[in-house]
């Protein structure tokens, strides 16, 4: 699994992605810098972080990948649910924004509803 | 503060920008200008369209927005503008818009008169300690080219930077009085300037170093694919021009400021300091230098949806500090919105050009937010031990702790200061029940 990082704070998501799973592969880029890899499938999905969680995250791939990939797993002030990301990637969302302030608490929850998914 | 100008001024602002945001022409939160195409060509409807907007902005409203209003008695953009971006969004007509909008302006004018006056009659000084509060903000903004650099580039730039940055603080202004026998600029003016300038050179420096083959497709993809957009915000010049000219006026006549890079400094100088005007100057110049850090954020977002920032890059900000009257203002403000959006789809290319410039744009905000935080929360803290002592250490840190650990409700930008005005509150209750006796 590859994952492309984008938005606020790429260093701290790319440690707590590296926390949660060591062997997955990160690439620190920017949101337009993803929007070809994630095309051409050079990576699996794109975690970004901002704020809102669905501001400057997230806006550009919106924009360029399509608002029915993308989606926000942890809004600011918000708690994140496994439960729902889990929809979220049955819905086939590959796009995944979420506030700055929650990284450490979402990230690990992501992660293993992807590894979930992609067992 | 509650003359008729200033609310004639406040309703006008906040109608106009609920109407940006119910036609889909602006709107202020970088988050709902992406879903608003979603919703202007129908693929969400107006009630999902109402709780996207009212979930990402809620908490920015009640913390940062509220708390910067209450620590400096300025309005700002994320209590004003946020609040009608929701209000434009729910209005089912569009001439519910405007009202909504007008009304909230006025509420908020109206409240914060109210409150400061209740304020200034309490035992414990909560005033005087929101001026503790702000002691290191400015300070601790200019330092945000460092962490970016550590963030960017690494230890070993970032070592360097720290040092430079130092020496200059402290060896800048000295020379230049050796030279001149004049104090140009403040020390957190250079600390800033030389360390944006460190910034600037590492990037250009890396991109020299590698090449960016595929970036120029991308440019013209971002730029072409959307020109419909581009074309779209160009034709909604008129109300983009009448809402800039409108904020300008708001900031000209000292009831609203832009931002945590400006707002303390003003709060300062408009509350009487002796050096008010470098003081409006070097938070026009903060506003400035955060302004250019959003560019490549807004300018994006705004190219690929057709819905633009209703501050644009917030350079209105500053012309309607620095702007000798309200009418200059206007006329400044305006015509500042209209370069800005004649130029997008240049800036547009420029940015697919130079990805470098993006990744520095999200570090660069990253560490002035960093920056801020830290700064905010240590006079925060400060703030309460003015108050109350170890005892108002005691209960800031407190209320900091119970947000920690209860989901952090409250964004890091603002606990410190809620913290603070919380920790005043108990106290003055606390006195008037007779525990607690205020410090001399």
């Amino acid at each position: 699994m590859k994952i492309a990082i984008g938005g606020l704070k790429k260093n701290e998501m790319e440690a707590a992605i590296k926390r949660a799973c060591p062997d997955i592969e990160t690439v620190i880029t920017t949101d337009m810098g993803a929007v070809p890899m994630l095309k051409s499938g050079q990576v699996d999905y794109y975690f970004g972080g901002c704020e809102s969680g669905g501001g400057a995250a997230i806006a550009i791939l919106i924009g360029m990948v399509g608002y029915s990939k993308c989606c926000t797993v942890c809004k600011n002030g918000g708690k994140p649910n496994k439960e729902e990301m889990k929809k979220f990637i049955d819905e086939g969302k590959v796009v995944f924004g979420m506030t700055i302030e929650m990284i450490d608490e979402t990230v690990p929850l992501l992660v293993e509803a992807l590894l979930e998914k992609n067992q | 503060m509650l003359t008729a100008v200033n609310l004639i001024v406040v309703v006008l602002l906040c109608a106009t920008t609920a109407l940006a945001s119910h036609l889909g022409v602006a709107c202020f939160h970088d988050g709902i200008r992406p879903v608003m195409p979603e919703y202007l060509e129908g693929r969400l409807s107006r009630p999902q369209m109402a709780s996207i907007a009212f979930g990402m902005s809620v908490g920015f409203i009640a913390s940062v927005g509220i708390s910067l209003t209450m620590t400096t008695n300025l309005l700002n953009p994320w209590l004003l503008f946020l609040t009608t971006d929701i209000l434009g969004v729910i209005s089912p007509k569009k001439w519910v818009a405007p009202i909504l909008g007008g009304a909230w302006g006025a509420l908020c004018l109206t409240a914060l008169t109210g409150i400061n006056t209740a304020l200034t009659f309490l035992p414990v000084d909560l005033i005087g300690a929101m001026g503790v509060l702000q002691t290191y903000v400015v300070t601790g903004f200019s330092l945000f080219p460092i962490v970016a650099v550590f963030m960017q580039f690494g230890k070993k730039q970032g070592f360097i930077s720290a040092v430079v940055v130092i020496l200059a603080r402290i060896g800048g202004p000295k020379l230049v009085a050796l030279l001149t026998d004049k104090v140009a600029f403040s020390e957190d003016a250079w600390t800033m300037f030389i360390g944006v300038i460190l910034l600037v050179g590492f990037a250009i420096a890396k991109d020299n170093k590698t090449k960016h083959e595929r970036s120029k497709e991308e440019a013209e993809q971002l730029t072409n694919v959307f020109s419909e957009r581009v074309l779209r915000i160009k034709k909604n010049l008129p109300l983009l021009m009448i809402g800039a000219a409108l904020i300008a006026i708001a900031a000209n006549i000292r009831i609203f400021a832009g931002s945590y890079a400006s707002v303390y400094q003003l709060a300062e100088a408009y509350a009487g300091s002796p050096n008010a005007a470098s003081l409006i100057r070097e938070a026009a110049l903060n506003e400035f230098m955060r302004g250019l850090g959003f560019i490549p954020l807004i300018a994006t977002t705004a190219i690929t949806t057709g819905v633009y920032g209703v501050a644009g890059y917030t350079f209105v900000y500053c012309i309607g500090y620095i702007m000798p009257n309200p009418l200059l203002a206007a006329v400044v403000g305006a015509a500042v919105m209209f370069v800005e959006v004649i130029l997008l789809t240049f800036i547009g290319k420029f940015l697919g050009k130079y990805p470098s410039m993006r990744d520095a744009s999200d570090n660069i905000r990253s560490s002035m937010g960093i920056c801020v935080e830290l700064a905010l929360l240590i006079g925060s803290m400060n703030a309460c031990i003015t108050m109350g002592g170890a005892t108002g250490f005691f209960i800031g840190a407190t209320i900091y702790f119970i947000n920690e650990y209860t989901g952090k409700k409250i964004m890091k930008m603002a606990i410190g200061p809620v913290a603070a005005i919380g920790t005043g509150l108990i106290l003055n209750l606390l006195t008037v029940v007779g525990l607690f006796a205020p410090l001399a």
